[in-house]
Protein backbone atom coordinates (compact mmCIF):
# COMPACT_ATOMS: atom_id res chain seq x y z
CA UNK A 1 0.00 0.00 0.00
CA UNK A 2 0.91 3.66 -0.44
CA UNK A 3 -0.22 5.54 2.58
CA UNK A 4 1.00 8.60 5.20
CA UNK A 5 1.41 5.92 7.93
CA UNK A 6 -0.14 2.50 9.18
CA UNK A 7 -3.60 3.34 10.34
CA UNK A 8 -3.64 4.96 6.65
CA UNK A 9 -2.25 2.01 5.29
CA UNK A 10 -4.78 -0.89 7.31
CA UNK A 11 -7.76 1.38 6.05
CA UNK A 12 -6.10 1.48 2.50
CA UNK A 13 -5.44 -2.59 3.06
CA UNK A 14 -8.87 -3.51 4.14
CA UNK A 15 -10.49 -1.52 1.03
CA UNK A 16 -8.15 -2.84 -1.94
CA UNK A 17 -7.56 -6.66 -0.08
CA UNK A 18 -10.76 -7.48 1.31
CA UNK A 19 -13.34 -6.92 -1.21
CA UNK A 20 -13.60 -10.12 -2.59
CA UNK A 21 -13.74 -11.27 1.16
CA UNK A 22 -10.29 -13.17 1.22
CA UNK A 23 -9.64 -11.51 4.31
CA UNK A 24 -10.28 -12.53 8.13
CA UNK A 25 -7.06 -10.54 9.64
CA UNK A 26 -4.78 -7.50 8.83
CA UNK A 27 -1.15 -6.50 9.42
CA UNK A 28 0.67 -3.92 8.20
CA UNK A 29 4.36 -3.31 8.28
CA UNK A 30 6.60 -0.93 6.37
CA UNK A 31 8.31 -2.71 3.12
CA UNK A 32 11.59 -1.81 4.41
CA UNK A 33 11.22 -3.99 7.31
CA UNK A 34 10.54 -7.05 4.70
CA UNK A 35 13.36 -9.48 4.28
CA UNK A 36 12.30 -10.69 0.81
CA UNK A 37 14.27 -13.31 -1.34
CA UNK A 38 16.00 -12.63 -4.79
CA UNK A 39 14.54 -13.25 -7.99
CA UNK A 40 17.35 -13.53 -8.95
CA UNK A 41 18.01 -16.63 -6.40
CA UNK A 42 14.26 -18.40 -7.56
CA UNK A 43 15.80 -20.99 -9.50
CA UNK A 44 18.17 -22.63 -6.71
CA UNK A 45 15.09 -22.09 -3.98
CA UNK A 46 12.10 -23.06 -6.36
CA UNK A 47 12.57 -24.78 -8.98
CA UNK A 48 13.88 -28.11 -7.05
CA UNK A 49 10.37 -28.92 -6.33
CA UNK A 50 9.04 -28.52 -9.48
CA UNK A 51 9.52 -32.56 -10.19
CA UNK A 52 8.38 -33.36 -6.65
CA UNK A 53 4.79 -34.05 -7.18
CA UNK A 54 4.36 -36.43 -5.34
CA UNK A 55 4.62 -33.77 -1.77
CA UNK A 56 0.89 -32.83 -2.79
CA UNK A 57 -1.19 -35.76 -2.02
CA UNK A 58 -3.09 -36.16 -4.57
CA UNK A 59 -2.38 -39.91 -5.52
CA UNK A 60 -4.51 -41.57 -3.04
CA UNK A 61 -7.70 -42.59 -3.45
CA UNK A 62 -10.43 -40.69 -0.95
CA UNK A 63 -13.29 -43.11 0.22
CA UNK A 64 -16.53 -41.86 -0.61
CA UNK A 65 -18.24 -40.01 2.00
CA UNK A 66 -14.98 -38.32 2.86
CA UNK A 67 -15.49 -34.30 2.71
CA UNK A 68 -13.60 -31.30 3.38
CA UNK A 69 -10.60 -33.12 1.86
CA UNK B 1 -41.41 13.81 -3.43
CA UNK B 2 -43.36 11.39 -5.27
CA UNK B 3 -47.13 12.31 -4.10
CA UNK B 4 -48.16 8.79 -4.85
CA UNK B 5 -45.94 7.34 -2.49
CA UNK B 6 -47.86 6.24 0.73
CA UNK B 7 -45.77 8.26 3.73
CA UNK B 8 -43.87 4.42 4.56
CA UNK B 9 -42.94 3.95 1.33
CA UNK B 10 -42.18 7.27 0.98
CA UNK B 11 -40.23 7.05 3.70
CA UNK B 12 -38.30 3.74 2.05
CA UNK B 13 -37.97 6.07 -0.43
CA UNK B 14 -36.19 8.47 1.18
CA UNK B 15 -33.63 6.41 2.98
CA UNK B 16 -32.82 5.10 -0.55
CA UNK B 17 -32.70 8.10 -2.73
CA UNK B 18 -29.77 9.27 -0.09
CA UNK B 19 -28.15 6.22 -0.56
CA UNK B 20 -28.25 6.22 -4.08
CA UNK B 21 -27.72 9.81 -4.79
CA UNK B 22 -24.48 9.36 -2.73
CA UNK B 23 -23.37 6.30 -4.29
CA UNK B 24 -23.77 7.94 -7.79
CA UNK B 25 -21.82 10.75 -6.62
CA UNK B 26 -19.05 8.73 -5.02
CA UNK B 27 -18.69 6.18 -8.10
CA UNK B 28 -17.76 9.73 -10.44
CA UNK B 29 -14.67 9.49 -8.39
CA UNK B 30 -13.92 6.31 -9.98
CA UNK B 31 -10.22 6.28 -12.21
CA UNK B 32 -10.18 10.01 -10.82
CA UNK B 33 -9.12 9.22 -7.19
CA UNK B 34 -5.79 11.43 -6.22
CA UNK B 35 -4.26 7.88 -5.63
CA UNK B 36 -5.59 4.46 -6.18
CA UNK B 37 -5.86 2.94 -2.93
CA UNK B 38 -8.29 6.59 -2.56
CA UNK B 39 -10.16 5.11 -5.70
CA UNK B 40 -10.94 1.94 -4.10
CA UNK B 41 -12.37 3.69 -0.47
CA UNK B 42 -14.68 5.65 -2.40
CA UNK B 43 -15.93 2.86 -4.86
CA UNK B 44 -15.99 1.02 -1.72
CA UNK B 45 -18.13 3.12 -0.02
CA UNK B 46 -19.97 3.99 -3.14
CA UNK B 47 -20.76 -0.41 -3.78
CA UNK B 48 -22.12 0.26 -0.10
CA UNK B 49 -24.48 2.94 -0.51
CA UNK B 50 -25.47 1.22 -3.77
CA UNK B 51 -26.34 -1.78 -2.13
CA UNK B 52 -28.45 0.13 0.56
CA UNK B 53 -30.71 1.89 -2.08
CA UNK B 54 -31.46 -1.32 -3.58
CA UNK B 55 -32.89 -2.10 -0.18
CA UNK B 56 -34.53 0.67 0.39
CA UNK B 57 -36.03 1.46 -2.96
CA UNK B 58 -37.09 -2.25 -3.79
CA UNK B 59 -39.04 -1.82 0.15
CA UNK B 60 -40.70 1.63 -1.06
CA UNK B 61 -41.95 -0.65 -4.28
CA UNK B 62 -43.44 -3.51 -2.64
CA UNK B 63 -44.83 -0.65 0.29
CA UNK B 64 -46.37 1.15 -2.62
CA UNK B 65 -47.74 -2.27 -4.20
CA UNK B 66 -47.86 -0.93 -7.80
CA UNK B 67 -45.22 -3.12 -9.23
CA UNK B 68 -42.35 -0.78 -8.81
CA UNK B 69 -38.87 -2.50 -7.94
CA UNK B 70 -35.82 -0.67 -7.14
CA UNK B 71 -34.49 -0.29 -10.35
CA UNK B 72 -37.92 1.22 -11.76
CA UNK B 73 -37.78 3.79 -9.14
CA UNK B 74 -34.22 4.17 -9.48
CA UNK B 75 -34.07 4.93 -12.89
CA UNK B 76 -37.45 6.14 -13.90
CA UNK B 77 -37.99 9.23 -11.82
CA UNK B 78 -37.70 12.47 -12.23
CA UNK B 79 -35.72 15.30 -10.54
CA UNK B 80 -38.81 16.16 -8.49
CA UNK B 81 -39.73 12.79 -7.30
CA UNK B 82 -36.73 12.14 -5.86
CA UNK B 83 -36.55 12.68 -2.12
CA UNK B 84 -33.04 12.66 -0.97
CA UNK B 85 -31.61 15.25 0.97
CA UNK B 86 -29.68 18.28 -0.67
CA UNK B 87 -26.32 17.54 0.95
CA UNK B 88 -25.71 13.92 -1.03
CA UNK B 89 -26.40 15.96 -4.30
CA UNK B 90 -24.16 18.47 -4.05
CA UNK B 91 -20.70 18.25 -6.26
CA UNK B 92 -17.58 16.39 -5.64
CA UNK B 93 -15.74 19.48 -6.03
CA UNK B 94 -12.10 18.23 -4.97
CA UNK B 95 -11.02 15.48 -2.75
CA UNK B 96 -11.61 18.14 0.59
CA UNK B 97 -14.97 18.34 -0.50
CA UNK B 98 -15.71 15.20 -1.27
CA UNK B 99 -14.65 14.20 2.07
CA UNK B 100 -16.53 16.73 4.00
CA UNK B 101 -19.75 15.82 2.43
CA UNK B 102 -18.57 12.30 3.44
CA UNK B 103 -18.12 12.86 7.09
CA UNK B 104 -21.16 15.11 7.38
CA UNK B 105 -23.53 12.48 5.75
CA UNK B 106 -22.14 9.35 7.27
CA UNK B 107 -21.59 10.39 10.97
CA UNK B 108 -25.41 10.81 10.61
CA UNK B 109 -26.49 7.95 8.46
CA UNK B 110 -24.46 5.74 11.60
CA UNK B 111 -26.52 7.24 14.42
CA UNK B 112 -30.07 6.92 12.10
CA UNK B 113 -29.13 3.03 11.25
CA UNK B 114 -28.04 2.51 15.59
CA UNK B 115 -31.68 3.47 16.23
CA UNK B 116 -33.38 2.14 13.06
CA UNK B 117 -31.41 -1.43 13.93
CA UNK B 118 -33.83 -1.38 16.42
CA UNK B 119 -36.98 -0.21 15.13
CA UNK B 120 -40.10 -2.90 15.44
CA UNK B 121 -40.99 -3.11 11.78
CA UNK B 122 -39.40 -5.98 10.65
CA UNK B 123 -38.47 -4.64 7.29
CA UNK B 124 -36.83 -1.11 8.05
CA UNK B 125 -34.65 -2.81 11.21
CA UNK B 126 -32.70 -6.00 9.15
CA UNK B 127 -31.53 -3.30 6.51
CA UNK B 128 -30.38 -0.64 9.09
CA UNK B 129 -28.48 -3.34 10.88
CA UNK B 130 -26.77 -4.35 8.11
CA UNK B 131 -26.72 -1.43 6.77
CA UNK B 132 -25.17 0.31 10.37
CA UNK B 133 -21.58 -2.45 9.96
CA UNK B 134 -20.71 -0.85 6.30
CA UNK B 135 -21.43 3.26 7.61
CA UNK B 136 -19.11 3.01 10.99
CA UNK B 137 -16.85 2.40 8.26
CA UNK B 138 -17.52 4.88 6.52
CA UNK B 139 -17.64 7.26 9.20
CA UNK B 140 -14.23 6.78 10.66
CA UNK B 141 -12.70 6.47 7.12
CA UNK B 142 -14.01 10.25 6.55
CA UNK B 143 -13.21 11.43 10.15
CA UNK B 144 -9.94 10.15 9.39
CA UNK B 145 -9.38 12.10 6.10
CA UNK B 146 -11.03 15.04 7.91
CA UNK B 147 -7.97 15.18 10.47
CA UNK B 148 -5.25 14.81 8.03
CA UNK B 149 -6.73 17.15 5.73
CA UNK B 150 -7.36 19.80 8.46
CA UNK B 151 -4.41 19.50 10.67
CA UNK B 152 -1.85 18.40 7.56
CA UNK B 153 -0.40 21.89 5.14
CA UNK B 154 -1.60 24.73 4.57
CA UNK B 155 -2.95 23.85 1.33
CA UNK B 156 -5.10 20.71 2.33
CA UNK B 157 -6.37 22.52 5.65
CA UNK B 158 -7.49 25.63 3.05
CA UNK B 159 -9.29 23.38 0.97
CA UNK B 160 -10.96 21.06 3.73
CA UNK B 161 -12.21 24.13 5.26
CA UNK B 162 -13.80 25.74 1.82
CA UNK B 163 -15.36 21.59 1.52
CA UNK B 164 -16.59 21.94 5.10
CA UNK B 165 -17.81 25.37 4.43
CA UNK B 166 -20.03 24.33 1.24
CA UNK B 167 -21.18 21.38 2.82
CA UNK B 168 -22.37 23.21 5.83
CA UNK B 169 -25.65 24.62 4.88
CA UNK B 170 -27.13 21.38 4.27
CA UNK B 171 -26.61 20.09 7.52
CA UNK B 172 -29.43 20.95 9.30
CA UNK B 173 -31.42 19.30 6.76
CA UNK B 174 -30.61 15.93 7.88
CA UNK B 175 -32.48 16.23 11.13
CA UNK B 176 -35.58 17.85 9.55
CA UNK B 177 -38.99 16.11 11.18
CA UNK B 178 -42.19 16.22 9.19
CA UNK B 179 -45.65 14.08 8.55
CA UNK B 180 -44.12 11.26 6.61
CA UNK B 181 -40.70 11.33 9.96
CA UNK B 182 -44.12 11.19 12.16
CA UNK B 183 -46.14 8.54 9.98
CA UNK B 184 -43.06 6.12 10.24
CA UNK B 185 -42.95 6.17 13.80
CA UNK B 186 -46.12 5.90 14.74
CA UNK B 187 -45.90 2.51 12.89
CA UNK B 188 -42.89 1.42 14.59
CA UNK B 189 -40.17 1.89 11.26
CA UNK B 190 -39.04 5.88 11.55
CA UNK B 191 -36.51 7.34 14.30
CA UNK B 192 -36.99 11.01 15.52
CA UNK B 193 -34.06 12.40 13.95
CA UNK B 194 -34.46 14.97 15.62
CA UNK B 195 -33.09 13.56 18.60
CA UNK B 196 -29.70 12.74 16.99
CA UNK B 197 -28.46 15.93 16.50
CA UNK B 198 -26.85 16.44 19.93
CA UNK B 199 -25.20 13.29 19.07
CA UNK B 200 -24.13 14.17 15.71
CA UNK B 201 -22.34 17.71 17.15
CA UNK B 202 -20.40 15.37 19.48
CA UNK B 203 -19.05 13.56 17.22
CA UNK B 204 -18.58 16.55 14.45
CA UNK B 205 -17.11 18.57 17.19
CA UNK B 206 -14.40 16.20 18.75
CA UNK B 207 -13.40 14.86 15.04
CA UNK B 208 -12.92 19.11 13.96
CA UNK B 209 -11.12 19.69 17.30
CA UNK B 210 -8.32 16.98 16.42
CA UNK B 211 -8.25 18.52 12.87
CA UNK B 212 -7.35 21.67 14.38
CA UNK B 213 -10.56 23.40 12.69
CA UNK B 214 -13.11 25.95 13.63
CA UNK B 215 -16.68 24.71 13.42
CA UNK B 216 -18.38 26.81 10.30
CA UNK B 217 -20.99 29.61 11.36
CA UNK B 218 -24.09 28.98 11.27
CA UNK B 219 -25.90 29.87 8.66
CA UNK B 220 -29.60 29.77 7.20
CA UNK B 221 -30.00 26.13 6.48
CA UNK B 222 -31.14 25.27 2.84
CA UNK B 223 -34.08 22.70 2.80
CA UNK B 224 -36.61 21.40 0.33
CA UNK B 225 -35.40 18.37 -0.60
CA UNK B 226 -37.36 15.55 0.89
CA UNK B 227 -39.92 17.30 -0.79
CA UNK B 228 -38.41 17.67 -4.10
CA UNK B 229 -37.10 20.74 -4.20
CA UNK B 230 -33.45 20.38 -5.72
CA UNK B 231 -30.88 22.21 -6.07
CA UNK B 232 -29.83 22.55 -10.02
CA UNK B 233 -27.37 19.52 -9.38
CA UNK B 234 -29.80 16.73 -9.30
CA UNK B 235 -30.48 16.77 -12.44
CA UNK B 236 -27.17 16.94 -14.00
CA UNK B 237 -26.69 13.64 -11.86
CA UNK B 238 -29.58 11.50 -13.16
CA UNK B 239 -28.41 12.84 -16.71
CA UNK B 240 -25.70 10.58 -16.03
CA UNK B 241 -27.26 7.71 -13.72
CA UNK B 242 -30.24 7.02 -15.94
CA UNK B 243 -29.22 7.33 -19.23
CA UNK B 244 -28.89 3.94 -20.23
CA UNK B 245 -32.58 2.85 -18.88
CA UNK B 246 -33.94 6.36 -20.98
CA UNK B 247 -32.04 5.33 -24.42
CA UNK B 248 -33.03 1.19 -23.83
CA UNK B 249 -35.74 0.84 -21.43
CA UNK B 250 -35.52 -2.48 -19.71
CA UNK B 251 -32.08 -3.33 -20.73
CA UNK B 252 -29.89 -5.51 -18.62
CA UNK B 253 -26.83 -7.51 -18.28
Amino acid sequence: MHAADGKMALEHARDTYTRRMEGVSLWVLPSAQIIASDPGDAAALFAPAEDKIYRHPTFYKIPDGITHI
Amino acid sequence: MDSALPPLAAYAARLGDDSLILGQRLGEWCGHAPALEVDLSLSNVALDLIGQATHFLGLAGAIEGAGRDADKLAFHRDVMDFSNCLLVEQPNGDFAQTIARQFLFSNYQALLFEQMAQVKDERFAPIAAKALKEVKYHATLASDWVVRLGDGTDESKTRMVAGLNWMWRFADELFVMDDVDAAAIANGAGVDKAALRAAWDARIDAVLAEATLARPAARRPIVGGRVGRHSEHLGHVLSAMQFLQRAYPGANW
